[in-house]
């Protein structure tokens, strides 16, 4: 089997593992949820000044602190990054455990998810410090470049982000710290490196895709019920089809993003578990091997 | 394989490290030499009867202490200097086995002189 089949096959085996284990969806959602907590104090001052105006402010004073300001705008740039990925990390690190433990044979809920990701609190902020600095340092980098040296700098990104795929899986089931974590991600690439890729540029795509046709298809059916119904310009029954069909899409929108978010985690579990012991999640699922752990 | 792996189902001892200890067992005692190549996770996880996860994770286990190195598409392999054990652990480890091999054999053991010579002349 080549890499895209094999892609393929732990794609379609994330799928079976999502419908068995609903509760997995939970990660995402919290994950979700909590960011917005976090970012909330930022949004609504970010609001504040918008409404309030930048220019009410005097001039003078952003001149007598712009180093402050920029210190300030890269620390809370460095907070944002390192809470997004401490946030996202903890919570795939519990999805992730989830897995492995499903595939290893062992009892599994969102409980002992949550317990194992506590357990490697630490480690996790210890990565998400580490991956907080290279987001930051890249940025920065990028703000201060020519087209040439953004296009490299995006190149690094995507070998990092590339490189560290299966750093949450390392994290959960050896319990290894930020660098090693990172070192053994970067061995596990060199097997895995087309699953990913077709993963990351295959099935990715793909969700986007289905989730952009369905956007045009409810946007078809938005435009012709009206017509076809004969729904008045301005009349409260338009108004009322305009905002449900608005709250479908969105809802939608919402439950693909949770759906896709867990896909690509349990793709995690399935490509680390690919990664060693070189045997695909559906040979552990079709109950051919002994589940004894 | 030239040496054998025991699962002992009734053991607190989790089936990983009892298969991770057996292995660094066979590489002290030198039954596994440096350089030979470990079985697949998948052949030793049919050989076993045990989850291949479970053998993955001894492997990974042996690998962070040194005993063996894996080597990306060809396998895992006893490592070309595996770690010595520290003489303390040695002594702990030898000591515990004489008192266990003294409270499993006690029926058998007549004097302490009697046992002393046995051990001298294996020796």
């Amino acid at each position: 089997m080549g890499r895209i089949g094999r892609s393929w096959a732990l794609t379609k085996s994330c799928f079976r593992i999502l419908r068995r284990e609903k509760y997995l969806a939970w990660f995402p959602v919290l994950s979700g949820l909590s960011g917005m907590l976090v970012l909330a104090p930022l949004i609504a001052g970010a609001i504040a000044l918008a409404v309030h105006g930048v220019s009410s402010l005097d001039q003078g004073w952003f001149d007598r602190h712009r180093t402050e300001l920029k210190v300030g705008g890269a620390a809370a740039l460095f907070l944002l990054y390192f809470v997004g990925y401490f946030l996202s990390t903890f919570f795939n690190v519990g999805l992730i455990s989830c897995v492995l433990s499903r595939l290893e044979g062992k009892p599994t809920s969102f409980g002992r998810g949550m317990k194992t990701a506590w357990s490697r609190l630490g480690k996790i902020a210890g990565w998400a410090f580490l991956g907080a600095t290279v987001g930051v340092v890249l940025q920065a980098i990028e703000s201060r470049v020519g087209f040439l040296g953004q296009l490299a700098v995006r190149f690094v990104g995507l070998a990092w982000s590339l490189v560290t795929f299966l750093v949450a899986p390392v994290i959960a089931f050896e319990g290894l710290g930020p660098v090693d974590a990172v070192k053994r991600s970067a061995a596990l690439f060199k097997q895995t490196w087309g699953e990913q890729l077709a993963f990351r540029f295959g099935i990715g795509t793909a969700l986007s895709m289905l989730f952009l046709l369905f956007t045009l298809v409810v946007v078809g059916v938005g435009i012709a019920v009206p017509a076809l119904t004969g729904m008045a310009a301005g009349g409260t029954a338009l108004g009322l089809w305009v905002i449900g069909l608005f709250l479908f899409v969105f809802a939608s929108g919402v439950a693909l993003a949770i759906v896709s978010s867990c896909l690509t985690s349990i793709y995690h579990a399935v490509l680390y578990s690919y990664a060693v012991t070189g045997m695909l999640a559906d040979e552990f699922d079709a109950g051919l091997l002994p589940q004894r752990a | 394989m030239g040496w054998s792996i025991r699962i002992d189902e009734r053991s607190p001892v989790p089936i990983y490290e009892q298969i991770a200890e057996q292995v660094r067992q066979h590489v002290r005692t030198g039954r596994a030499a440096p350089g030979l190549q470990l079985p697949s996770v998948r052949d030793l996880a049919g050989h076993l009867a045990v989850n291949p996860l479970t053998i993955a994770r001894a492997y990974v286990d042996l690998e962070r202490g040194g005993f063996v190195v894996t080597r990306v598409g060809r396998g895992t392999f006893v490592a070309p200097e595996p770690p010595v054990m520290p003489e303390a652990e040695r002594r702990r480890e030898l000591e515990r086995r004489v008192r266990q091999f003294v409270r499993e054999n006690r029926w058998l053991i007549r004097s302490g002189d009697e046992l002393r010579g046995m051990v001298e002349e294996s020796l």
